[in-house]
């Protein structure tokens, strides 16, 4: 079997799980307690409203036939009407999600450069001053929880020395000068051609960002630093040393290529947390995003929105596993082999 | 009479009082105890010795891997007129690079599973032994018309330690490869930036017994071809036979006997070396031995005298108390054992025959069976 068929198996895997996700997700949403059309109406509607809305949103027929008319709107896109903004939910999710998905790419960004180089020096200097300085900053990221050093860096850099807004995207008076083109405003920005929006878009995002990714930057650094003390003690990684290569070439070429493995999968699977986690940090920073639209949804009952954001978190969270396959693949040989051997 | 290190004539390497140590939450492991070896230019010398005798941390020791601390190490370890053990790393790195290079012990784990064997072997034959090449200079002569000579003098190499299809080889990796063809793949590496010494440590014991002999035979092709010196370590004394000139015997961290390859086999003195010899299973003869009953002495305490005395069946109370010298019997011979004083008698120094009866021994081959 070749790789990319085993790709396309993976890919159809993920398929019956995401329509699986579907399935308990819906009917999570169907069966809990609480009249969304009594919700939407508010409290002073008429019973006959409430039920001609609920007639209306289709909510009389049985469980499964709601189901199979969500899912074939599903196919055209529509997720129905959130019940809070009264938008349709993709457009809402198409709103809030670039928001989401631009502060964790910046964390993540944060936990590559500055976990793994981090790492590697403490792998380095094993049991030096720098490897005992560096596991102590990772056990004291990993520890104390993401939401309170977001309120301390607000209280630091925001309120202390001023050098930082703590709050939202974007400056008020740069709202009119961006267009809307992606919704990530790093981009966005720039295709405005705004240079001073795009800076204060960094300097919007970097604080929640670096708040968001302490954790992982602790976990990656340690994740980092132990494979790379195994693999610098491989046969390979002596020879390489023996035959007189460049010693920063055998650490960050031969070595680290070899103990990137185990911290590709913690990465994957620190993307796909954050996608949750963000919740706090955007409710600190009153950053609009998918987070924290979806967590109002859950506290109003807003049920097209729940499951219209857990649905996305679904497909991030499995594109993300999928993705992180195919480059443990590309790094590491013997994955790929194995694959095409198997069957 | 003592014997007057260095053996070699006109050597390349010498290794002078050699002493390695370890320390250990347990307290100091005195490891390998006053070594003295050489190899002459063109010469093959076999260290051999049964595992945990201290012969890779000998190689270990003239290759600066050992990580100080925990080891210690002290002597003179002098290559071709330069000392080694004064050098700044940076200095060592550069003639290890350039004119020293090993072969590891095992094929299956020497090579970099992440990378394809092509990458592995040009990195080393375009920027093996300049250990100062900085980024900069590593990525302009990377994508320079450089990497193609680099490429072709790989895939010369890998034709010349007769790797079939070498052009696909250069496109694999290493989990692609059979044990022999990676050991030939490392062979090739090891000899891409013409050493002049090769430090050969097991080379094939982990390959099967057919390839394993094919691979010594190409080992003895190219050190004649590239003119190489070779150190072997090997516990197996059929290699050390088979390839080398010259061959040291070590046990507990000395070298107990030292004398030309023929000389050795036909003549052994030590009692250690007879009981290594009288080991080798044999296809005729009654009964066979079935090793040197014992163990190898233990590093944080060994034996005050002579290491072997505990396993020695001609040890004396002299043997316990004081190392023997290193008595020289002949041209390049030398053996560490008191029974090979002059004042000995030699009706008093035992055969090889002699050492097996003291050995346990089971039967053999019978005759004409049961």
């Amino acid at each position: 079997m070749k790789y990319w068929q085993y790709l396309v198996r993976r890919l159809a895997g993920i398929l019956v799980s995401l329509i699986g996700l579907s399935i308990i997700i819906f009917t999570t949403s169907r069966v809990l307690p609480g009249n969304p059309a009594r919700m939407a109406l508010g409290a002073l509607a008429s019973e006959e409203q409430v039920q001609a809305l609920a007639a209306e949103m289709g909510l009389n027929k049985p469980i499964p036939l709601q189901y199979l008319d969500y899912m074939r709107g599903l196919l055209v896109g529509d997720l129905g009407t959130s019940l809070e903004t009264k938008r349709a939910v993709s457009t809402d999710i198409v709103y809030y999600l670039p928001a989401t998905l631009e502060l964790i790419t910046v964390s993540m960004f944060l936990t590559v450069v500055i976990g793994i180089p981090l790492g590697v020096i403490a792998a380095q200097n094993k049991d030096g001053l720098t490897d005992n300085a560096t596991r102590l900053v990772a056990f004291f990221s990993v520890s104390v929880p993401g939401f309170f050093i977001a309120i301390m860096f607000q209280l630091l850099f925001g309120y202390l020395l001023e050098w930082l807004p703590i709050t939202g995207r974007l400056g008020s008076e740069f709202g009119s000068g961006v267009s809307r083109f992606t919704g990530f405003l790093l981009v966005d920005t720039l295709l405005s051609g705004n240079l001073a929006a795009h800076v204060d878009a960094w300097a919007h995002i970097i604080l929640p960002a670096l708040a968001l990714s302490l954790a992982g930057i602790g976990q990656v650094m340690r994740i980092t630093r132990s494979s790379m003390i195994d693999v610098k003690d491989q046969d390979y990684v002596e020879a390489e040393r023996g035959f007189g290569l460049p010693s920063w070439l055998v650490t960050y070429k031969y070595t680290l290529k070899n103990a990137f493995i185990p911290t590709l999968t913690i990465l994957g699977l620190l993307y796909a947390s954050l996608l949750g986690n963000a919740f706090l940090i955007e409710l600190v920073y009153s950053w609009p995003g998918l987070a924290s639209y979806g967590v109002t949804a859950v506290l109003n009952n807003d049920f097209n929105a729940v499951v219209g954001v857990t649905m996305t978190i679904g497909v991030a969270f499995v594109s993300i596993n999928f993705l992180v396959d195919v480059l443990l693949g590309r790094v590491d040989p013997r994955i790929r082999l194995a694959m095409e051997e198997a069957t | 009479m003592k014997l007057d290190e260095p053996v070699a004539e006109n050597p390349l390497l010498t290794v002078e009082d050699l002493e390695v140590g370890f320390e250990s939450f347990d307290g100091f492991a005195e490891v390998i105890d006053g070594v003295n070896l050489s190899i002459g230019k063109g010469e093959v010398v076999t260290i051999a010795g049964e595992t945990g005798c201290g012969k890779s941390v000998t190689m270990k020791s003239i290759l600066r891997l050992l990580n100080q601390p925990p080891a210690r190490v002290s002597g003179e370890i002098t290559f071709d007129g330069t000392e080694l053990l004064s050098l700044s790393d940076r200095e060592f790195e550069r003639v290890k690079g350039q004119r020293m290079s090993l072969v590891f012990q095992d094929p299956m784990s020497s090579l970099n599973p992440t990378f394809t064997i092509g990458e592995q072997l040009t990195d080393t034959a375009q920027f093996g032994g300049d250990s100062d090449t900085g980024v900069v200079e590593f990525f302009r002569r990377r994508f320079s018309g450089e990497r193609d000579e680099a490429r072709e003098r790989v895939l010369e190499m890998l034709r010349e330690v007769q790797m079939p299809d070498p052009e696909n080889i250069m496109d694999s990796y290493p989990s692609q490869l059979s044990g022999g063809m990676r050991q030939r793949a490392l062979i090739a590496q090891a000899l891409l930036n013409e050493p002049d010494l090769l430090i050969a440590d097991e080379i094939g014991t982990a390959l099967d017994v057919t390839i394993h002999d094919q691979i010594l035979d190409l080992l003895k092709d190219l050190i004649e071809n590239h003119d190489l010196s070779v150190l072997m370590i090997t516990h197996n004394l059929g290699v050390a036979r088979q390839v080398s000139d010259r061959v040291y015997v070590m046990y507990g961290g000395r070298i107990v006997e030292t004398a030309p390859t023929d000389e050795l086999f036909e003549n052994p003195k030590h009692p250690y070396t007879q009981g290594l010899i009288a080991s080798i299973p044999r296809l005729t003869g009654d009964e066979m031995a079935t090793g040197i009953d014992g163990s190898i002495p233990e590093y944080l305490d060994p034996p005050p005298g002579c290491r072997f005395a505990p396993r020695c069946p001609y040890a004396t109370a002299e043997c316990e108390q004081a190392r023997p010298e290193m008595y020289e019997r002949g041209p390049q011979t030398g053996v560490e054992c008191v029974l090979y004083d002059e004042a000995v008698p030699a009706s008093e120094r035992p055969t090889v025959e002699e050492t097996r009866s003291h050995m346990t021994r089971r039967p053999g081959k019978q005759k004409g069976g049961d």
